[in-house]
């Protein structure tokens, strides 16, 4: 399991993404509680997606879920903090060497777990200045000079019906790339291609391709699929009332599109060789303006149209029934005609 | 004379045929079919793109919410939708065949038109209502009842905006003119293929089975019930011969032939078994038959997407609370199965114009009704000009069908595009759009009862005058 709190930068500032495996699903409500946050809402399905490519996992039963509305704050970290050991012997530390010894070590063990080195300089002279070397026992290899890819996804259109994701690409290798939806707000079919401002045949650009639509309440929408991407949006949806976040006027969080690089490795080489995997790269979460009934209407509505159903009813089955009644008068008067002539026949016989 | 008349009519005819091919080239102008009047979840041909494309993917059709509909109707559109002609509108080859839907529906219209009048005709002659049909008001209603479909803008709009509701409607009308010819494999066709593509028409089956058992529309049956009383007493030798055709015209009038019932039910059950075989065969990978009713018809029952239409359903059920949302589904979809009883008992003389309030009722009560549903009722509305031409508030409600045409734009464009309106704008005119068509059913009822009455007045004065 891998839980990371992002601080990017656009109009959704926080998030947290989680990418967990399925049997980790009941230890939610424990992250939940450690690190105060809403991590719980991943449980439901409509938040979390099962993405095949994007990971470069063998695991068929990975996870990926996001909370793109969720604020994030150091005060999020605290209770894991006090969780962390302290080292057992800290003038050996772990990961870095220090070259001049310090003078005292200083554990501020009731408060916290920060170690302070006290170093006195009066022993020097300014012939012989004081010179702190700090060395880490692991040394770290970046493999790329300069990321070999900027990404950045936004909404196109306006108003609140038509509309478009694009995400951007340059300086393309070879990647993965994959876009949660939340809601049924994709039209796949209309997937365009452009590559230097020209549109070309998907075939000739993408390698694999998976698409798994959104479905109301059940599911997320998950797209994979190699290079860039140019989808048609409908609407963020019409939901239910119960269904529209807090506050509704800022709209819906969509969360972040994910990079992945399969022919390249991460900069940070640990002692753990099997840690080594592709790294990630997440574009800017969007927000989407969502379209809102008014929501002290629900007595109202339910009201007029109880009437309007009343009134076609009404209206109908008097009309029915009106001629019902008349053709009772007709038949009353036939009754007393065929009287009549009986008395009349029993009169002159 | 009638050489002019036909000219007159065919000349219309292809009038219309110009305006929408007019219309089909200024698509970015119009971008009719993305308007939640013309596309509703179920006749929108987007989302029927956005299932073939699934199905391209090896995906199943139903995946996600988009499509919910017919999967033959995704067999027979779907190639189309994909087939772009360069410098071409999109869908171009759709819009064609929603053409030629329309047109052949009201080529239907206007022969079921004819035989309805033929036979209105034999019904007065035969009580001795001569001066009825020798009136100058009888139009030819089915000539006139096709070019009101056709002109119609709401079936302009449907057929312009990319709507499969044309092909429903082809349907309705094919099933309607098969059982006004008394044919009976075409009549179950077109009632099982409209079933099939929205399950409102299945209601239609007792006008069906009333035209096929009793014959188009007549006067009222008591009528001859009378006239065969007066014919048994009165004993004229010398008109033996005249009298012995006037029972033969009882006989045919008065009985209810049940071998084209047999036989329509027959077809109908043969034709549901294909269309049954069919639609598994297709949807055997993607879970069956129970997942497509689930996804189709399931989705009709259960009003899931609450997108916004010209019904009033997607704003109740918006708003209604979790609690009660199985109840008012009950009572909502029970409306128009309660209604149909009581216009069955009443209107059993008149099957065509039976069919015609049945279809004001579904498209009135559906879950996602769109414009193309009151361009089939209107052009309906046509055939039966003679009978309703003293119906009241005419006027009325056309000027309302024109407000709540120009309003429901404007107030969907207040909401969604500039923010000004919220959803009560668009709500309210539902609402307005929801009355004039109940108007329109009762007053059409009304007016029909009424003309009933009249010719029974008319036939018993013909009687005392006999008798003195």
């Amino acid at each position: 399991m891998e839980l990371s709190f992002n601080k990017v930068d656009g109009p959704m500032i926080d998030g947290v993404d989680l990418i967990q495996y399925q049997a980790a699903m009941q230890s939610l409500q424990v992250l939940n509680c450690l690190f105060c946050a809403s991590i719980n809402f991943v449980e439901s399905s409509t938040t979390y997606s099962a993405p095949e490519l994007a990971f470069q996992s063998a695991l068929s039963s990975l996870r990926y879920g996001t909370l793109p509305r969720e604020a994030v704050c150091t005060e999020n970290l605290t209770p894991w903090l006090k969780l962390l050991p302290c080292p057992e012997d800290f003038r050996r530390n772990a990961g870095f060497e220090l070259s001049v010894t310090p003078k005292r070590v200083h554990a501020e063990m009731e408060t916290s777990s920060s170690i302070l080195y006290e170093y006195s300089i009066k022993e020097y002279t300014e012939t012989e200045q004081f010179d702190l070397g700090l060395t880490w026992k692991h040394p770290i290899v970046w493999y790329s000079p300069h990321a070999p890819l900027y990404a950045s996804r936004f909404s196109m259109g306006s108003g609140n019906e038509r509309g478009a994701i694009a995400i951007s690409l340059k300086l393309i290798q070879g990647l993965v790339a994959i876009n949660n939806v939340k809601e049924r707000c994709i039209y796949y079919h209309t997937l365009q291609l452009v590559v230097d401002e020209r549109p070309q045949a998907l075939t000739d650009f993408v390698e694999r391709m998976r698409v798994s639509p959104s479905e109301d309440k059940v599911s997320p929408g998950v797209m994979e699929m190699v290079l860039q991407c140019h989808c048609e949006m409908k609407s963020a949806g019409f939901l239910h009332i119960d269904e529209y976040p807090p506050d509704v006027n800022q709209g819906f969080g969509i969360p972040s599109a994910i990079i992945s690089f399969p022919d390249f490795h991460d900069g940070l080489q640990f002692s753990d060789k099997s840690r080594s995997k592709s790294p990630l790269l997440f574009t800017e979460l969007l927000l989407v303006p969502l379209t809102t009934p008014d929501f002290g209407m629900p007595y109202n509505v339910i009201t007029i149209t109880c009437t309007v159903f009343a009134l076609y009813f009404g209206s109908l089955l008097n009309v029915l029934w009106r001629g019902v009644g008349e053709e009772e008068r007709l038949l009353k008067n036939k009754v007393l005609l065929v009287a009549g002539i009986v008395v009349a026949w029993q009169y002159y016989s | 004379m009638m050489k002019k008349k036909v000219q007159w009519f065919w000349t219309w005819v292809l009038g219309s045929v110009v305006l929408r091919l007019i219309l089909l080239f200024f698509p970015k102008n119009l971008n009719l079919s993305s308007r939640p009047e013309v596309s509703t979840p179920l006749t929108s041909l987007r989302r029927l793109a956005e299932g073939y494309w699934l199905k391209q993917s090896s995906l199943s059709p139903y995946a996600g919410s988009m499509y919910h509909g017919s999967p033959l109707l995704l067999t027979l559109l779907g190639p189309l939708t994909v087939r772009r002609i360069e410098g071409q509108p999109d869908h171009l080859l759709c819009s064609l065949v929603f053409v030629i839907a329309d047109v052949v529906s009201a080529m239907l219209i206007c022969a079921a038109g004819e035989k309805l009048k033929v036979a209105y005709i034999s019904s007065l002659q035969s009580l001795g209502l001569h001066n009825l049909t020798e009136n100058s008001e009888f139009l030819p209603s089915g000539d006139f009842a096709a070019l009101v479909y056709l002109w119609n803008p709401f079936t302009i709009v449907a057929c312009v905006g990319l709507s499969t509701s044309a092909i429903e409607n082809l349907m309705v009308v094919l099933s309607l003119y098969g059982a006004c010819s008394r044919l009976a494999p075409l009549a179950a066709f077109g009632w099982v293929m409209a079933t099939h593509l929205s399950l409102y028409p299945a209601i239609l089956i007792i006008p069906v089975i009333l035209l096929l058992g009793y014959g188009p529309d007549a006067p009222p049956r008591k009528l001859f019930c009378q006239r065969k009383n007066l014919e048994g007493g009165n004993s004229i030798p010398s008109d033996s011969c005249s009298e012995e055709e006037a029972k033969n015209q009882l006989k045919v009038a008065n009985v209810f032939s049940w071998r084209p019932v047999v036989l329509f039910l027959f077809w109908a059950l043969l034709w549901s078994s294909y269309v049954l075989v069919l639609c598994g065969i297709y949807v055997q990978q993607y879970g069956g038959l129970q997942e497509l009713f689930k996804r189709t018809y399931g989705f009709i029952l259960t009003i899931q997407d609450l997108s916004p239409n010209i019904g009033v359903l997607w704003y109740f059920f918006a708003e209604v609370f979790d609690f009660f949302r199985n109840f008012f589904l009950i009572v909502f979809h029970g409306n128009i199965l309660l209604m149909i009883a009581p216009l069955a008992l009443r209107l059993n003389h008149r099957p065509c114009f039976l069919a015609f309030v049945y279809i004001v009722i579904s498209s009135m009560l559906k879950s996602y009704p769109s414009v193309g549903d009151s361009a089939l009722y209107l052009g309906l509305l046509g055939l039966f000009a003679y009978e309703l031409k003293d119906m009241q508030f005419s006027f009325f409600l056309f000027s309302g069908y024109i407000g709540v045409s120009l309003l429901s734009p404007v107030m969907h464009n207040l909401w969604i595009w500039r923010g000004t309106g919220n959803a009560n704008f668009y709500f309210a005119t539902a609402i307005a759009y929801v009355c004039l068509q109940i108007i329109l059913v009762v007053e059409s009822v009304s007016a029909m009862l009424n003309h009933d009455r009249k010719l029974t007045k008319l036939y018993t004065a013909k009687l005392q005058n006999i008798k003195s």
